[in-house]
């Protein structure tokens, strides 16, 4: 290497531009050969690594039926399993995600033995280490875990890991409220700082279908500082039935915000009130396009052609798209 | 003047170039890792289930134009029709087929015309009928049969007819994973901020087992044209659209499946009909759009293989392929040439259209004009073969260098060529396409460029060898 060196160096004759490129040359070829190494090290690590995840999935499928379900199996053989084959960072892992998904297909009595063998396996140390750790996905599988085992973590780190910066973190914390929460599952709002995604509704939504307590009035955060909080309520009121709750969506008919005005006649026409009707009728020429379109749907639905009759005038001016939505709503009503 | 100071000079801006480029795509790589990484922990525990059962979910029109499609365009609906996703409607816009791609439609979907009123916010050419299924199973099926007016006339006609907020605007021969649109819908989902439009990586589907419209196994090509287009699409969605993703300075949502908030697509205009890059050009205007009323927005990415396409296996196609892009590129930069270099604008005015101009409309022109220069002091008897061949070195290791670390991430995070002897396969085609592949794709551009100025706007016909196939096949 070092005659080559000096060979380009001293003795070669060549200019230092020439010299230059053949080195550079020659760095490139060295990573192109590394890089492919590399890549085949991946290959062979990835494909090393999967066949131990599935021997120890196999493993540990047969060990926990023989928990379930062998009459004969022995409390010993739990210590005897977690001495050997859960040692390891990707034996925990696998081990964890494996115990989640029994967990979540049984219920009764064999979730019970389940989660039990969780904490014998001493999975719950990983959990909570993965919780305090500072990197976010962590953080996140750690909530998800916990919730899942039905874990009581401390309130601070719950409600700190609730208004966490990623939203990833935030959404396993809700689901974390909602899921040991044993009567006031939505409680956890009033503590939420950061605005509420479509994502996290859709994962609350179901969250509360597999609720078996009283579901909560949502009419209780209709006040709430975060908009899209607001939003979400008014939505859940229409789909629970809430009727009871009408009189205090109806003032947001007239919210200056789209999204919530948008949500409330939405919500009035699932409800089928008529008497929403009226009240956007008043504003409907200053509206724009989108709540229009939704008022006159709120029409056809629970409203009178006399009703939609008084936006006639609406024939008369050049909004073509609010003209056709209007002849399509009177031909509903003349049909 | 001295002639010496002059090639001295012209050499030194050759090389300072590529010096420039060479740093642009090493941080790109390093941007992409950066991404790719980060997305990988981000779908650690997603439940799909949950979302496909929610009513929550946004609902999705998929706009899918076709053009003398009779050969194909039924399978192809067929396996639209089965998309895993709880709520959306395919529109079907027949572009004024010349041959029975309508009739074909309407005998096996049943289809019959629907009278309702329909109001069209975006300008298109005549729409003959909307067809609507009298049979259930496709009563979320709807075909506009409209006058000839090209890809971008017939998607606004497609927006215009649409039920839905979410556009997503594919190729009718494209080929959708299961979970392609609730993947890419994600992104409207998951953020604070609104989200204007979504991208996936399109990958290559020539060779590859299809059954029933769906990939069911993964092959490598065996045409070498076809191999160097997986490596270049590799480089480009794994490596440029990621790290433009991190930075938010995405300017291309790929016309084969890109999804898109409808009301700012209405709001912009749609798609421009007098460009042949329409994709690249609605998205530009869009957040353009964004920026000049200062409101927050972002474009999603997401890195999953979503979508499978069929890439030219011919020189000649590809020619046109690439003449078409080079035209569009260019056309795009000059209507929105107000962005470059405006701090106004942000990532978009002082990175992602710099980039675009320099990197990606400037480079095979600059390459080109290099050629040259190295013919010119071949005549003129000054070339000096040392330093040449020194140069051709260094810039052919980083090429392939470039496509490797572009299999590196393809091997890191999808895997999606299992067999070990693909791997082999496309490391040898690194190391052949910059002689083979590359000097061809640079001409194809610098014709484009020649096409553009002699006023040429066409798209040129694209034939394919068809992917769709009711039965098990090997493209």
């Amino acid at each position: 290497m070092e005659k080559f060196y000096d060979y380009i160096y001293y003795n070669s004759g060549l200019e230092w531009i020439v010299n230059v490129n053949i080195l550079i040359s020659l760095l490139f070829l060295l990573l192109i050969l590394l890089l492919i190494l590399f890549i085949l090290y991946l290959r062979v690590y990835k494909n090393f690594r999967n066949i131990k995840k599935a021997e120890h999935i196999e493993k540990l499928t047969d060990f926990i039926n023989g928990y379930l379900f062998d009459t004969e199996f022995e409390e010993a053989s739990i210590e005897e399993f977690r001495a050997h084959h859960v040692r390891s960072k990707l034996q925990k892992k696998v081990t964890t995600k494996e115990i989640l998904v029994y967990s979540q297909n049984f219920k009764g009595e064999a979730n019970a033995s389940i989660k039990k063998l969780f904490f014998r396996l001493e999975l719950d140390g990983l959990a909570f280490k993965e919780i305090a750790s500072r990197k976010w996905y962590l953080r996140a599988r750690g909530m998800h875990t916990v919730s899942n085992m039905g874990i009581k973590i401390q309130e601070s780190t719950a409600v700190r890991l609730l208004n966490d910066k990623r939203v990833e973190v935030r959404l396993q914390s809700l689901l974390y409220f909602i899921k040991l929460s044993q009567k006031y599952p939505l409680n956890f709002l009033y503590r939420l700082e950061e605005p509420l995604t479509i994502w996290q509704q859709i994962h609350i939504e179901d969250a509360l279908k597999g609720y078996k307590e009283e579901i909560p009035d949502f009419s209780k955060w209709l006040n709430h500082k975060q908009p899209t909080v607001i939003g979400f309520c008014i939505k859940q009121i229409s789909a629970f039935d809430q009727y009871e709750n009408v009189e205090k969506v109806i003032p947001f008919l007239e919210h200056p915000e789209e999204m919530l005005k948008k949500e409330a006649i939405r919500c009035m026409r699932k409800m089928g009130n008529h008497e929403s009707v009226n009240i956007v009728l008043t504003n409907f020429a200053s509206e724009n396009n989108t709540i229009k379109k939704e008022i006159l749907k709120l029409i056809k639905e629970v409203g009178s052609y006399n009703q939609l009759q008084t936006l006639s005038y609406e024939l008369n001016g050049d909004n073509e798209e609010i003209k056709i939505e209007y002849l399509k709503a009177e031909e509903y009503f003349l049909k | 003047m001295n002639y010496d100071l002059l090639v001295d000079i012209a050499s030194w801006l050759f090389l300072i170039y590529a010096v420039v480029i060479s740093s642009g795509y090493l941080f790109a790589a390093v941007f992409s890792f950066l991404e790719i990484k980060e997305y990988k922990r981000e779908n650690i525990p997603t439940d799909d289930v949950t979302l496909l059962q929610s009513t929550s979910l946004p609902p999705i029109s998929v706009l899918a134009p076709a053009y003398n499609e009779e050969a194909n365009v039924v399978e192809n609906v067929k396996s639209l029709l089965t998309v895993n996703y709880p709520s959306y409607e395919i529109v079907v816009i027949n572009d004024g087929s010349k041959d029975n791609t309508l009739q074909r439609l309407i005998d096996t979907f049943d289809l019959v015309k629907d009278e309702s009123l329909r109001y069209n916010s975006i300008p298109t050419k005549e729409i003959r009928g909307v067809y609507m299924s009298t049979h259930k199973a496709y009563k979320n099926l709807t075909v506009i049969d409209k006058a000839n007016g090209g890809k971008a006339d017939a998607l606004n006609a497609g927006i215009n007819n649409c039920k839905h907020d979410l556009i997503c605007c594919i190729d009718v021969d494209c080929i959708l994973e299961d979970d392609a649109l609730l993947k890419l819908v994600n992104p409207f989902l998951n953020n604070e901020k609104t989200v204007i439009a979504s991208g996936g990586i399109i990958r290559v589907a020539n060779s590859c087992i299809i059954e029933d419209g769906r990939i069911i196994e993964v092959r490598l090509p065996d045409k070498f044209l076809a191999r160097a287009q997986i490596l270049e699409y590799f480089r480009a969605f794994l490596m440029g659209r990621m790290a433009w993703s991190r930075l938010d300075g995405l300017l291309l949502i790929s016309g084969a499946f890109g999804m898109f908030n409808k009301k700012i697509a209405i709001e912009v205009g749609g798609y421009n009909t007098k460009t042949v890059g329409e994709d690249m050009e609605l998205l530009v205007r869009m957040r353009r759009m964004m920026r000049e009323k200062k409101e927050a927005y972002t474009v999603g990415f997401i890195p999953d293989p979503l979508c499978w396409t069929e890439v030219p296996q011919q020189w000649k196609v590809l020619h046109r392929q690439r003449n078409r892009w080079t035209r569009g590129t260019m056309e795009t930069l000059w209507i929105h040439r107000k962005m470059l270099f405006n701090p106004r604008f942000k990532v978009l005015g002082m990175l992602s259209t710099p980039y675009w101009m320099f990197f990606e409309w400037l480079a095979p022109i600059i390459e080109f004009f290099g050629v040259l220069f190295i013919v010119l002091l071949y005549v003129l008897g000054r070339l000096d073969w040392t330093i040449f061949f020194s140069f051709f070195a260094v810039v052919y290791f980083f090429s392939v260098l470039y496509s490797i670390t572009a299999i590196f991430f393809e091997e890191y995070s999808f895997q999606q060529y299992k067999k070990p002897k693909y791997i082999f396969r496309l490391v040898a085609t690194a190391f052949a396409e910059p002689l083979l592949y590359h000097p061809f794709v640079m001409w194809a551009a610098i014709k484009g460029n020649i096409d553009l100025i002699r006023g040429k706007n066409s798209w040129g016909t694209m034939s394919r060898t068809g992917l769709a196939n009711p039965q098990k096949k090997q493209v």
